[in-house]
């Protein structure tokens, strides 16, 4: 089963996130914040990451660059996200 | 024999007409002379500059004219005792003994050439003379005569320096950073034109009635403080426009011989310690005094003099053009700023406003998404969560935009104040109520309003707002049943309010950025909240004229006190301006 690993601030969003993906038969797992993340990343070894933007402390961008220093998890596929309508060439990608 | 006779007769006739030709001839050369000798005199007596013979051997005087006396101030008895070393100060500028220097140039004339060189003179009153100086050796049997011819330089050199002055100041302009290193560079250059050890500048702000005094180095005193428009030194030149150059010892002999300077209002002492001398020039701009350039001595009550005065006066015009320039050039910079920053908050706001409101809304739509393609594979109890998300997110949004709106209207200047006379128990009273019944009842709140703080002035809506959100925050981050205390003192003519909880506290790290927009403390994050709840609050106190405080521990609780000018004056007061109740 593929893994996929959510990092998310926002509980409910979190919570809703999981459940979609449980329900479409994906292994779904859960970080609340950036640092949390990158350890679950080492840890599980997710096929896919999904990844909000803004966060407190560690934000996305963080977690991206801590995911690609390390050759255990730089090749993870990453996806950020954002709500909807933001635009993302606004940030430093 | 008679022949011989004859002979001699007539010789000796001749010889006297001889003698009365030859006589004839010396008065006429004689007549000659005196007249050569007088256009002479009349050449040298009428020469522009000042000529001096000197006996070079004896080193005196031998001859002068008129304008030799004018230029030293002395009479011809007295300079015809002198010798060029005591006509000039002891040092010359490039350092050497005045005797060394005057023998060396005398030597030079004495061998044949005709040196032309700068000397410093000395007039009888002490002040320096910068001169031109031509030696030529005078033809004289036996005598070592040489002809001085002196040019006095003190006008063209004072012009040279004003306008050195000029050029110096209005680079400075452009050369210095701020105001503040405009005026130590007027500083650096008033010391290399006269002794300048204590120096200050004084501007006057007169929207505000004030004397400030942005620079001022001296010995004895520290900068005074802004003060109103005194009625020393200072305040007489701001006054009057006019330059002013006292000293201390003549100023007493004319105050007792009634002849003051100074008007009688005028006070010698400027600040602290009395100067011997004090110098002080207008700072003005198109004919308007905005401040002093003042210099003053404790010792030396002849450090300044006229020239100085005039040259002060000439700096103060200039500086205060620059001080003009300087000050339109800051002032243009800092509303740059200012609207940078504002610009930048602006954006700041609207990027945060769009985040608060984007993740209700993604709550919303994902909820509604999985309740719509997933419904049959969720259990009863998930739909009612996903139900709730939605509804809770709604409101989140509904709130947000409610105090968006009423920030916008702060920041827009609408917001209205209008106090009015009201029982403050009864209004508090239903606030605690509201509260509580909004928060479920999660925590007992004791109301606590002393008897003479109950007939209160204030506008209730801001009232309102003000303990909605505290008290709302105090029961939202309390571990439910924990109580809830609200208070209200009076002190004078405030109300002081203290809001009181055993929570859970605000990090001492998030208390400096409590009263921003959208931040959160760091233990907030599980309960809702806009961010801006602190910031509102903040805005009604100060729309209120009144002031928050914040104290709080960790884990043990937070306290807020609001001071707010509720009651009048005083009882008495009170009765007369309060209107009759009408008893609601």
């Amino acid at each position: 089963m593929n893994k996929i690993l959510v990092i998310e601030d926002e509980p409910e969003m979190r919570r809703n996130l999981l459940t979609i993906l449980r329900l479409e038969g994906f292994a779904a797992f859960a970080a609340q914040d950036g640092g949390v993340g990158l350890e679950e990343a080492r840890r599980i070894h997710p096929d896919l990451i999904l990844c909000d933007v803004m966060m407190p402390r560690l934000d996305g961008y963080g977690v991206l660059a801590g995911l690609r220093a390390e050759p255990q998890t730089a090749t993870i596929p990453f996806i950020f996200l954002t709500a909807r309508g933001e635009s993302l060439t606004s940030g430093p990608v | 024999m008679q022949t011989a006779i004859n002979r001699r007769k007539r010789v000796e006739t001749d010889l006297r007409q001889q003698n009365a030709a030859l006589e004839e001839r010396v008065r006429e050369l004689t007549a000659e002379l005196a007249a050569s000798e007088e256009r002479l005199r009349t050449l040298v007596e009428h020469a522009p500059e000042a000529m001096l013979v000197l006996d070079a051997e004896a080193l005196r005087f031998d001859n002068c004219n008129e304008n030799a006396l004018r230029l030293f101030g002395l009479s011809r008895e007295q300079l015809l005792q002198l010798g060029p070393a005591e006509i000039s100060p002891e040092i010359q500028p490039d350092g050497r003994p005045s005797p060394e220097a005057a023998r060396g140039w005398i030597a030079q004339a004495l061998a044949g050439r005709t040196p032309i060189f700068e000397w410093i003179h000395k007039h009888a009153d002490g002040r320096s003379i910068p001169c031109e100086v031509r030696l030529v050796r005078l033809p004289a049997e036996g005598r070592d005569l040489v002809r001085a011819s002196i040019i006095d330089n003190t006008e063209h050199r004072r012009r040279e320096r004003i306008q050195q002055a000029t050029y110096r100041i209005s680079e400075a302009v452009h050369g210095v950073r701020d105001l503040q290193s405009l005026y130590a560079r007027v500083h650096e250059i008033v010391i290399e034109l006269m002794p300048a050890r204590n120096f200050y500048i004084a501007i006057h702000d007169a929207a505000a009635g004030l004397v400030r005094f942005p620079y001022f180095v001296d010995e004895r005193d520290p900068a005074p403080a802004p003060r109103k428009l005194s009625t020393g030194l200072t305040g007489w030149v701001i006054r009057t426009g006019k330059p002013l150059l006292v000293n201390r010892r003549t100023h007493i002999q004319k105050l007792q011989a009634g002849l003051a300077v100074l008007d009688d209002q005028t006070t010698y002492v400027e600040n602290g310690t009395p100067a011997a001398v004090w110098l002080g020039a207008p700072l003005s701009v198109r004919g308007k005094t905005m401040g002093v350039l003042a210099l003053q001595d404790y010792n030396n009550e002849s450090a300044y003099g006229e020239e100085d005065k005039q040259l002060l006066t000439f700096i103060g015009e200039q500086t205060g053009l620059a001080i003009e320039r300087k000050q339109a050039e800051e002032d243009l910079l800092k509303t740059l700023e200012r609207e940078k920053e504002l610009g930048r908050l602006k954006s700041d706001f609207v990027s945060l406003v769009s985040h608060e409101f984007r993740t209700p809304l993604g709550i919303i739509m994902s909820s509604a998404e999985i309740l719509r393609d997933y419904l049959d594979s969720l259990e009863p109890a998930e739909r009612t969560e996903h139900l709730d998300s939605i509804q809770r997110s709604t409101r989140r949004m509904a709130d947000l935009m409610e105090e968006v709106l009423l920030l916008g209207m702060f920041e827009a200047g609408r917001m209205d104040f209008k106090p009015e006379w009201l029982d403050l128990s009864v209004l508090a009273g239903r606030i605690v109520d509201e509260v509580r019944s909004a928060t479920g009842h999660a925590c007992p709140v004791r109301l606590e309003i002393s008897p003479e703080s109950r007939h209160a002035r204030t506008d209730e809506r801001i009232f309102r707002h003000i303990f909605t959100n505290l008290l709302s925050n105090a029961i939202k981050y309390s571990e439910p049943g924990k109580p809830v205390h609200f208070g209200v003192q009076r002190e004078g003519t405030q109300a002081v309010c203290r809001v009181c909880d055993q929570g859970r506290g605000i990090p001492p790290e998030d208390r400096e950025w409590l009263f921003r927009a959208f931040h959160r403390g760091r233990n907030a994050a599980d309960r809702p909240g806009t961010g801006l709840g602190l910031v509102l609050v903040k805005r009604c106190v100060e729309l209120h004229g009144g002031s928050v405080d914040v104290e709080s521990s960790l884990g043990k609780g937070t306290t807020i006190t609001v001071r707010l000018p509720l009651f009048a004056a005083s009882p008495s007061q009170a009765a007369s301006t309060e209107p009759q109740e009408n008893g609601s």
